[in-house]
């Protein structure tokens, strides 16, 4: 069975790495991000059972926003008595949003640093979701 | 209600339940999320009971204002709020406070400024007699015929 969100995942990330290596930061950061998104959009297709159409219908305003939502509510119960890691992703996913929107719309073409920083970002949160799904 | 007067309703009955905690209210613009900022952070990370009280709460906002985002972090986030829309508990000596005293002495550390002397007071030297007689030499031509032994002298 193919699993299309987790290969988009990996081919995003593997074209963030590429992206780097010629100094394209900023396109970098909205590579490395959306990796990061379609492995949540894996997790709760594959993993949670969703549909792409009923996560689209629902009340918020935008996937992203509502991937978030449906994601955290499995992870907070997930993570158990130690909410550290469910803290820890409540706040990051939308501080790396907000890197990315800053990368695509805003300001001046970005560093090398904040290039490397969103690779490990999202890689970041990838493997600390994988530890509960 | 409105969703800020929604969170301002509910952080200020968490604000009362945790008098030490600083609770910050902010929203940012770029990724329009209301943003709440806990401080110090060793209670954002350590403190269960503080958890127990604002995570429910930021289900119940979006499950509320399903249109709006929210999300809760502390002094060591990118989020961080510099000019909060309202405040409870503010420390009276907070890290910002603090950040700004360093800051300011750092400024006039930085800015200070030391006039070297061109000169050395002819008291402050004290020097044997044969060094003396090589420098007052008029065959001496210091910078390409200095010897060790001057520096030997010199250390004496």
């Amino acid at each position: 069975m193919t699993k299309p969100l987790l290969e988009k995942s990996k081919q995003s990330m593997l074209i963030a790495e590429t992206l780097i290596k010629q100094n394209h930061y900023s396109a970098t950061v909205n590579r490395a991000y959306y990796s990061c998104f379609q492995f949540i959009l894996h997790i709760l297709i594959e993993k949670l059972g969703h549909t792409y159409e009923k996560i689209r219908e629902m009340p918020r305003d935008g996937i992203h926003s509502q991937a978030q939502y449906l994601l955290e509510l499995t992870l907070v119960q997930k993570v158990g008595s130690d909410k550290r890691d469910y803290k820890w992703f409540q706040e990051k996913l939308p501080a790396f949003k907000h890197e990315r929107v800053i990368a695509d719309y805003y300001g001046d073409v970005l560093d090398q640093d904040r290039g490397y920083t969103a690779i490990q970002t999202a890689n970041s949160i990838m493997n600390t979701l994988k530890k509960y799904y | 209600m409105k969703a800020v007067d929604f969170l301002y309703s509910e952080l200020e009955t968490i604000s009362k339940a945790f008098p030490r905690v600083s609770i910050k209210y902010g929203y940012n613009t770029i990724i329009d999320t209301h943003i709440v900022e806990l401080l110090p952070i060793e209670e954002y990370l350590n403190n269960a009971a503080l958890d127990a009280a604002w995570i429910p709460l930021s289900f119940k906002f979006r499950e509320t204002f399903p249109k709006d985002e929210i999300t809760f972090i502390s002094s060591d986030s990118s989020l961080a709020i510099n000019n909060p829309i309202f405040e409870f508990n503010q420390q009276e000596a907070n890290c910002d406070a603090i950040s700004e005293l360093f800051s300011q002495l750092s400024n006039e550390e930085l800015n200070y400024t030391y006039t070297f002397p061109t000169s050395i007071p002819i008291e402050a030297i004290t020097i044997s007699n044969p060094i003396i007689a090589e420098l007052n030499s008029p065959h001496q031509e210091i910078d390409n015929e200095i010897d060790d032994n001057l520096y030997y002298q010199a250390a004496a």
